[in-house]
């Protein structure tokens, strides 16, 4: 170690001991560099971490201990070759340059050191071995929720496939194994297995086959279909885990697969690369460190999004530097959270290089480049960097390239792998939240119980006929057995009636010789148990056939094909202009070792310039964007919805922000184009001083006080602002036409084209404003304000923050010197117009901020960031101190179209008597408006404003409603239970109470109806509150977990509670934990109340709020609840309703991701769920419907048969038939019914609003129509039997005298043919929407048919030739005519009375419409007037949006010229 | 400024995903509903007429001989059967049945035998055969074990295996209808009606069975181990000692056999024995004798032989001319329902008035104005 350097830590040293505050850490420290050193390497790194955070929140004590033992410390350090740059020695000023405590930074900086000797020192293998700590290296993660990587890579710890990632369920092993098991978790399939070795026995009346092959067919079908998504996801799994990524590792460059990328390695990215993995910046190669990336992978946002190199990487500009550089990275557990990361770094930059520096001595590229050196020096000399260099600086997302995101506008970064593999951010994210279901779902299994019921009544009865009949051996049960009265079989002739069951002069006991040899003969009377169990065998396979086993098999197809037509619907289809530049693509093999000046960079800063002069080829993309399915679960539940819970912007409106009007000194200024309003009374002789400045304040504060990238168009030159938010580019883009335009922003600084002098000649001319960024304090939801603090040129501090204006009121300061209150009135009136407008308000502040004051709260926010665990809050707290007491500047006022025909739209969900709830986070005001332009209110409706500042106001309001609308006989009954309470057995006893509430009449209702239409309650954010409680989304999450967890059922005690804490409720109101289970009053006033309002807006909601609000409804009125948003904020409602629509907006995907629908433009809501939401609905219960009822029409002869076989367990079926019916004979006419259904053509739905609703009364699923079902199985089964049985018996069918239809095969084949005639009619009978595909289907059956019955015929039975025979026969032609006559005949009546006599409205509907249109109905929908306009609009309106192309380092005055 | 490429993502267009095909959507009106039950009722009733004469038409003759064994050895009359008698020989198990055709039989006329409460149709009974033993021979460790219980004894086959083949009925019917003269019981003149027990099976399943010569090659001339079916032994004077070359069964000329193989699907069916196609059957009193060695009591059953002519439809059987009636008036009925239904109170077809929601409308209005009152 050279003398220098020792110096250096001399220095320092001396510094530290000139001022004897802040450096704590020291001796503990110490302390443990000696023990290191001592060889006693017991220390876990973790701790060391720890006890110097620990140890900052003890700053001031014992500083007198430490001192003695810093000189230890510093000496251990040498041994290790630890050093500082040395240009740090030479030049000290930067220490003492910008902050006091300069020194507290050093000794940080000291203690950090010391602890990467700690590190160091263990870092040979043989320590290692022994040491704890090594289960930290390299990106593993301890018990105590810190994740560690180093870099470089401990060589031992290289791994191969660590960043691999596996999306793929299964492997080629596992695949049959694992999906077998998952399909067998299904009951169903288990006890169709159950059945499969029921047919092992040798009891089972069933051949294994016929069993085992349907089973198969439909887990195969399953499991090729999961395989193949698995397979695809495998395929591309291997083409990302395979992508070539130059990577920099141990000193050397490689080209390595990506699966390879190993926590610690050096990522060389070029423009346009994917990331491989969640990466820190270290480097980029644009003058600021930062990058650019797109994230529309992740989230969605096909924004750009900024990243930021850590600073104290700023001076590595090539790979080479890298070799002197060791670092320590402990962050947070890899986890899901895409938004926020903390991490911490500790680095050393060392002169030399470090041991790995020897092997890269043979490579001519490892010289260290002297200018990077200088860089290096050069970095450190900066203030900011030095200020931050410490144990552990911090650093978040804004340092973080995740994986999946791609880089842009960027020409080379290197980026140090934090995560790889499954730790990676996007991985995390792939789990997947639980999937919601229909309630259909829930009523299938209900229909389900009750087959199985009827499934096992059936197999007891046969068991219970066969236990009799072979123990009595026929006497007791048999159906022949002589009656009294013979002559009822006799003829007038006295001869036998052929054709009638001849009654059988049965001599008791009997046996049936034929069947048995004597030893055969089991006396059952000693072996009842024997007896039963083989019996049970023997039937249970038989009749499994109740239940259709392919049912969730062409559930699945059904809902997937329902699906896909879905998204291939182009009337649902919106567009999307997608711009990308072409880029050249990379070749990978050209590795960047030096950020400036390598020679691969694709292109240099000269190349920009150049560009921006040459024409680069744009392709502008019109992208149609299909609407997409999440989760086809949900599809019938599509078809009913009653409650509608919808944002407002980007949902209803475009989310394409326009810079309307804005309030500066007291007027209200409009934006007209072309002119400059706000600059015309600013040059206005009346204008004061005051006003003038005010002005320009309010100017300056718009054009800054954003996070807006501008941007160069490179054919127009003009400026472009790129934001990630349309709210601001649209406030930047506003102002722009004011002639103040924001030029230049990168981390440090902004740059602003301002009016010029005051003299009118120089006025219009702009003048650059540099300013300087000090901090940066974004906006978020919570906060609902962003403010930046700058220096302005003449060096005094200002913080601009604009708001949203109920937050920005409290933070003004009250001194009427600076706020003059007149001034705030008017602004507060100014608001009123605004929000009448339907316009989105900020406020704009300022604040002059002193040295002083600013260097109070930069060390405050300095310490408030070390916090790892809780820095948000932290920083929270601290920059909320300083955002108060500003300066009211002024107000903007952001419009937002309406989308197109949403007005429309909305007004058909009315109609239809859909509830139609807004839930916004605007003012009440603008939402209002939005509500009046959107046809969701109107002037003539009973509008019920519910606005309260206290508890005990909102419940006298909402009383007040109440008594208004009872005394004006319009409350009908209650809906909610008054009880609200419903729990353990008071549950249990609930269902035999329910359905006690009085019912009225339907007219009551209808004339209710009419009146509700007309009302409207309006409530705001802060009543809401105290409707719901204020718990936080983590509080809730929490509470609903731990409900979950309770299962064990309530004890009196816990009863008492409740009941306790309901009185609570009832009495002290505020403090109640919210429970979404439990109805409070006040919510069940609220929620009685919004039922008898046909729209209910909520502005000013959290997004908390807005899914409980969803909630409520969904649980205490159990009605079907549909939320559509667009923007994160809609993601918990759109979880918590019962089914989750998301716009494809501007706002990201997050609220698409959660969706289980989603789609372009709020107008598709209208087709989604009116027709394929109707049509859905339809289709579901009647294949569901049918499938059960084809397989009782097919059981019910098998039953009756039992009486004429002896109970013998004969099929009357052939084998093949029954094996096949379910998964092939029956298989098309359901799906396709189920794909092409439909009650009404879309043009009369869209004309009849009101059908909608019709279908939830119960018309396609109630207990009536299961009835009607089931008993025209029964009715149709025992036909089918009988008229077959009657007909053949005894007879002979044909001249020739020897065909007999009553041998047993031929037998069989009429009979399937007379049960499959019959259903597949049905199935014509229940279509109302007959096409070609429907009448193809049933041909199909009927070929499959023959076609099995003539491959059995011949190859498998040696009853050959029966079926040519028995077809042949006039009489069996003649009898399966009649047949299907008896069994359609009764069905056919029914349905015309119902259908003609007691028309539904379908009906009505259908008729009128086929009235008018004489011709076969053909899909035709004057909707179709989608025209080019729409397109150019949609294009224009997103041309604002363009992403940027090559922006950097174009010098913004070229485009100011031509701007001004 | 750039150039607009307007990319063909959007879904396809065509018929089918965007659901356009051509479909019919029938609406049932008085106009199509009434119409088809009337033409179903009016169609159905000839048709079942048709049926019924064409069932009535056909001559036929049923005898339960089942007691026949426990009657006299001279003629007596049968109770519940006008003008027939029967007699019983016990040393030959002869039964003689003496009854009356009243009508004349035209040709062809067919001789069945009748089973009730014979479950041909027994889950174990139904396959219990081998046909590949039947076509040709099988080796005895390769039969089918639905031949169980007899399938083998003592290490030897049963040939034919199975419960079918065992049970085989073996009553013999004389293949001649003897006429009676005059009145007088005991006078027999030689005037005959012959039956033949040739082509009363399909000509297809001729094709399942082996001849003689089949059988013997393949057990060779050693037939010590394939033995007849217990009940052969029994009922088959030829095979009381098991099988030799001139007595092993001739399957594929054995119609009977084959007759019997084709299990019936319901317990009482009734199977071809005979047939004259030649001669009409002339009114008169016949004799007919019966060996009778099958035992239908053990199991409750009885038997019974037919003596009947065929129309196109078959055999006599007025049941599905009955229905067809049935049906159609039935038909009928509801269309004058319907009809009158119409008639008296018709409804205008897709008028919107009867739509739920404008009828409450209406009725809103009505009770608004009662309220104002």
């Amino acid at each position: 170690m050279s003398n220098e350097e020792e110096n250096n830590i001399t220095d320092i040293t001396d510094i530290a001991n000139g001022n004897n505050e802040n450096i704590t850490s020291i001796t503990d420290i110490a302390d443990i560099v000696d023990e290191n050193n001592n060889n006693e390497n017991t220390t876990n790194i973790a701790d060391v971490v720890d006890v110097g955070t620990a140890d900052r929140n003890n700053e001031n004590n014992g500083f007198e201990e430490g001192k003695d033992k810093l000189q230890l410390t510093i000496k251990t350090k040498q041994n290790v070759g630890f050093s500082l740059p040395d240009d740090l020695q030479d030049d000290k000023k930067p220490y003492e340059m910008k902050t006091e405590p300069t020194i507290h930074d050093l000794s940080l900086l000291i203690d950090d050191f010391s602890q990467y000797n700690s590190i160091l020192s263990l870092n040979t293998p043989d320590d290692r071995k022994n040491s704890p700590t090594s289960r930290l290296f390299s990106g593993k993660a301890d018990d105590d929720g810190i994740y560690e990587v180093i870099f470089p890579i401990p060589e031992e710890k290289l791994v191969k496939n660590s960043n691999y990632i596996r999306t793929t369920k299964y492997t080629i092993w596992s695949f049959l194994p694992l999906n077998l098991i998952s399909q067998f978790r299904r009951l169903y399939n288990i006890y169709f297995l159950f059945a499969a070795f029921s047919t092992l026995t040798k009891y089972s009346a069933l051949n294994p086959f016929t069993q085992i092959f349907p089973l198969l067919l439909v887990l195969s079908v399953t499991a090729l279909k999961d395989g193949y998504e698995d397979y695809k996801r495998y395929l591309s799994d291997k083409e990302t885990n395979n992508i070539k990524y130059s990577i920099f590792r141990n000193g050397y460059v490689d080209l390595i697969p990506s699966k390879d990328i190993q926590c610690g390695d050096v990522v060389i990215l070029q423009k346009g690369d994917k990331i491989p993995a969640d990466l820190l910046l270290i480097g980029s190669s644009s003058e600021e460190g930062t990058c650019y990336i797109e994230t529309s992978d992740l989230d969605g946002e096909t924004n750009l999004k900024r990243r930021t190199a850590l600073s104290q990487f700023s001076g590595i500009r090539s790979l080479d530097e890298l070799l002197r550089v060791k670092c320590v990275i402990h962050c947070e557990k890899p986890n899901d959270n895409l938004t926020s990361f903390d991490g911490n770094i500790s680095i050393e930059i060392s002169k030399k290089a470090n041991k790995t520096e020897e092997k890269q001595h043979d490579d001519p590229f490892s010289q260290p480049l002297k200018s990077g050196i200088q860089r290096s020096a050069s970095f450190f000399r900066r203030k900011k960097a030095i200020s931050n260099l410490k144990k552990g600086v911090p650093f978040n997302m804004e340092n973080m390239l995740l994986r999946g995101s791609i880089l842009r506008n960027t020409d080379c970064i290197y980026g140090m792998v934090i995560y790889s593999g499954q730790n990676t951010k996007v991985y995390q994210n792939l789990k997947k939240s639980g999937m919601k279901f229909s309630k259909m779902e829930k009523k299938l299994n209900i229909l389900i119980l009750y087959i199985f019921v009827f499934n096992i009544a059936i197999l007891a009865l046969t068991v219970i006929m066969n236990f009799l009949q072979t123990k009595n051996d026929g006497e007791a049960v048999h159906l022949d057995k002589p009656t009294t009265n013979l002559t009822a079989y006799y003829d007038e002739n006295n001869r036998p009636i052929a054709g009638i069951p001849q009654p059988a002069l049965i001599d008791s006991p009997h046996d049936l010789w034929y069947v048995t040899e004597e030893s055969y003969i089991k006396k059952p009377d000693s072996n009842y148990p024997d007896m039963i169990i083989s019996s049970i065998l023997s039937y249970f396979a038989l009749y499994t056939y109740v239940i259709p086993i392919s049912l969730f098999v062409s559930l699945e197809i059904v809902r997937f094909l329902q699906a896909f037509s879905m998204e291939k619907d182009k009337k649902m289809t919106g567009k999307q202009e997608i711009q990308h530049n072409l880029e050249k693509t990379n070749d990978k093999s050209k590795v960047v070792r030096h950020l400036d000046k390598d020679p691969n960079l694709l292109s240099s800063r000269a190349s920009i310039y150049r560009s921006v002069h040459k024409k680069t080829v744009k392709k502008v993309e019109i992208k149609k964007l299909n609407m997409k399915v999440n989760n086809s679960n949900l599809n019938e539940e599509l078809g009913t919805v009653e409650y509608i819970f919808s944002d407002k912007t980007g949902t209803l409106t475009r989310n394409d922000m326009q810079l309307s009007k804005w309030f500066v000194s007291g007027k209200i200024f409009n934006r007209i184009p072309l002119q400059k309003s706000l600059l015309e009374r600013f040059e206005n002789p009346e204008c004061s001083a005051e006003e003038k400045n005010t002005i320009k304040e309010f100017c300056r504060a718009v054009a800054m006080c954003n996070e807006t990238i501008p941007s160069f168009e490179p054919k127009t030159y003009e400026i472009i602002y790129e934001s990630q938010s349309p709210d601001e580019s649209a406030l930047v883009y506003g102002i722009k036409t004011e002639g103040v335009n924001l030029i230049e922003r990168n981390r440090s600084s902004v740059s602003i084209g301002m009016w010029g002098s005051e003299k009118a000649s120089s006025l219009r001319m702009q003048v650059e404003e540099n300013y300087e960024i000090l901090m940066v304090f974004e906006f978020n939801s919570d906060r609902k304000r962003m403010s930046v603090v700058l220096r302005r040129p003449d060096n005094r501090i200002v913080l601009y923050c604009k708001g949203a204006d109920d937050i920005m009121f409290g933070r003004l300061s009250p001194d009427p010197q600076i706020n003059d209150p007149e001034y705030i009135q008017k602004t507060k009136n100014a608001l009123k117009t605004f929000s009448q407008d339907g316009l989105r308000v900020l406020l704009v502040a300022t604040k002059e901020l002193t040295e002083e004051q600013y260097d109070i709260f930069y060390n405050e926010y300095y310490y408030a960031n070390q916090n790892i665990n809780n820095r948000a809050v932290a920083v929270e707290e601290v920059v909320s101190k300083i955002e108060k007491d500003l300066k009211l500047l002024g107000a903007t006022a952001i419009e937002d179209r309406l989308q197109d025909k949403v007005p429309e739209t909305i007004d058909y969900i009315l109609k239809s008597g859909i509830r139609f709830w807004l839930l916004t986070g605007d003012k009440q005001e603008t939402a209002i408006n939005i509500g009046t332009s959107s046809k969701l209110l109107s002037k003539d409706f009973n509008m019920m404003i519910l606005n309260a500042t206290s508890e005990s106001e909102c419940d006298k309001k909402l009383d007040n409603f109440i008594k208004t609308l009872k005394d004006n006989n319009s409350w009908g009954v209650d809906h909610t239970p008054k009880e609200s309470i419903n729990k353990g057995y008071k549950k249990f006893l609930g269902y035999f109470k329910k359905r006690k509430q009085p019912k009225l009449d339907p007219d009551e209702t209808k004339r209710l109806e009419k009146i509700w239409e007309k009302n409207a309650l309006i409530v705001d954010g802060g009543t809401l509150s105290f409707i719901f409680g204020s718990t936080t989304e983590a509080e809730e999450e929490a509470q609903n977990k731990q409900s979950n967890n309770k299962i064990a059922p309530i004890t009196p005690d816990e009863n008492k509670d409740v009941e306790k804490k309901e009185e609570e409720i009832e009495n002290k109101g505020s403090s109640f934990r919210y429970d979404q289970n439990v109805m409070t009053s006040m919510q069940r006033k609220f929620l009685e109340i919004g039922t008898r309002c046909h729209s209910v807006i909520c502005c000013r909601v959290t997004p908390i709020q807005k899914a409980r609000v969803v909630k409520l409804v969904k649980i205490h009125l159990k009605k079907t609840t549909l939320a559509i948003g667009d923007g994160a904020n809609d993601v918990s409602m759109i979880k918590a309703a019962d089914v989750g629509i998301g716009i494809m907006g501007k706002e990201g995907a997050q609220a698409v991701k959660a969706s289980d629908y989603a789609f372009k433009e709020f107008k598709f809501l209208k087709r989604l769920i009116f027709i394929h939401g109707h049509y859905n609905y339809i289709r579901i219960t009647k294949i569901l419907l049918y499938s059960f009822y084809k397989n009782i029409v097919l059981i019910i002869p098998q039953i009756i048969c039992g009486f004429y076989t002896y109970w013998s367990g004969t099929m009357v079926y052939e084998e093949m038939f029954l094996t096949a019916y379910n998964v092939l004979m029956t298989s098309i006419p359901g799906p396709v019914l189920a794909c092409l259904e439909r009650d009404l053509p879309v043009q009369a739905i869209y004309n009849n609003p009101p059908i909608y609703l019709e279908t939830l009364k119960g018309k396609y699923w109630n207990k009536k129509l299961f009835i009607h079902w089931f008993a025209l199985a029964i009715y149709q089964g025992c036909m089918s039997f009988y008229m077959v049985f009657l007909t053949l018996n005894d007879s002979v069918i044909k001249g020739d005298g020897k065909t007999f239809a009553n041998g047993y095969w031929g037998q069989c084949y009429i009979m399937e043919t007379v049960v499959l005639l019959t259903v597949l009619v049905k199935a014509l009978m229940i279509t109302d929407w007959m096409t070609i595909i429907t009448y193809a289907g049933i041909g199909i059956m009927l070929l499959f048919h023959i076609l099995i019955m003539i491959v059995v015929n011949y190859i498998y039975y040696a009853d050959e030739g029966s079926i040519y025979l028995i077809f042949q026969a006039p009489y069996l032609l003649l009898m399966f005519l009649f047949m299907l006559v008896v069994n359609i005949l009764p069905d056919f009546a029914i349905l015309y009375y119902q259908k003609h006599l007691y028309p539904s409205d379908t009906q009505i509907i259908l008729e009128n419409y086929k009235l008018q249109k004489k011709e076969p109905l053909n899909y035709e929908e004057s909707e179709s007037e989608e025209s080019i306009e729409s397109i150019e609009s949609s294009i224009s309106s997103s041309s604002s949006y363009r992403s940027c192309i090559d922006n950097e380092g174009i010098e913004p005055r070229i485009s100011m010229s031509k701007d001004c | 400024m750039a150039d607009t490429n307007i990319k063909s993502n959007k879904p396809k267009n065509n018929a089918i995903r965007q659901q356009r095909l051509k479909a019919w959507q029938p609406i049932l009106t008085p106009k199509n509903v009434l119409p088809t039950l009337f033409f179903i009722g009016i169609s159905f009733i000839p048709v079942g007429i048709g049926l019924f004469i064409a069932a009535k038409k056909v001559n036929e003759f049923t005898f339960e001989y089942t007691e026949c064994n426990k009657t006299s050895t001279t003629f007596t009359p049968v109770p519940n059967y006008e003008n027939v008698k029967w007699k019983y020989d016990k040393t030959q198990e002869i039964c003689t049945v003496q009854f009356e055709i009243k009508e004349t039989f035209k040709k062809p006329v067919f001789f069945y035998y009748r089973l009730t409460s014979f479950f041909q149709n027994h889950r174990s009974y139904v396959k219990s055969y081998d046909s590949e033993q039947l076509l040709k021979g099988k080796k005895l460790e390769k039969l089918d074990s639905n031949c169980d219980p007899f399938k083998v004894k003592d290490g030897k086959q049963y040939f034919p295996c199975g419960l079918i083949a065992n049970s085989m009925f073996t009553d013999v019917f004389d293949n001649k209808l003897v006429k009676v003269t005059s009145g007088n019981n005991n006078e027999t003149s030689t005037e005959t009606y012959p039956l033949t027990e040739k082509d009363i099976a399909w000509p297809s399943d001729a094709d399942k069975y082996g001849t003689r010569n089949d059988f013997l090659k393949f057990y060779g001339n050693d037939l010590s181990n394939v033995i007849p079916p217990p009940n052969w032994s029994i009922s088959f004077p030829e095979y009381q000692n098991g099988y030799n070359a001139t007595n092993f069964p001739d399957l594929k000329n054995w119609e009977h056999f084959q007759v019997w193989m084709r299990t019936a699907g319901l317990p009482n069916f009734r199977k071809l024995y005979s047939k004259n196609t030649e001669t009409d059957l002339k009114p008169g009193i016949y004799n007919i004798d019966i060996i009778n060695k099958y035992d239908v009591n053990r199991y409750g059953g009885t038997k019974s032989f037919v003596i009947t002519t065929t129309s196109i439809i078959g055999g006599r059987n007025p049941f599905l001319g009955i229905a067809y009636i049935f049906v159609g008036i039935v038909s009928l009925i509801f269309g004058i329902i319907f009809l009158i239904r119409h008639l008296y109170k018709p409804r205008k077809l897709g008028d919107h008035k009867y739509l739920s929601w404008n009828k409450a409308s209406t009725t809103a209005t009505n009770t608004d104005g009662d309220d104002n009152r």
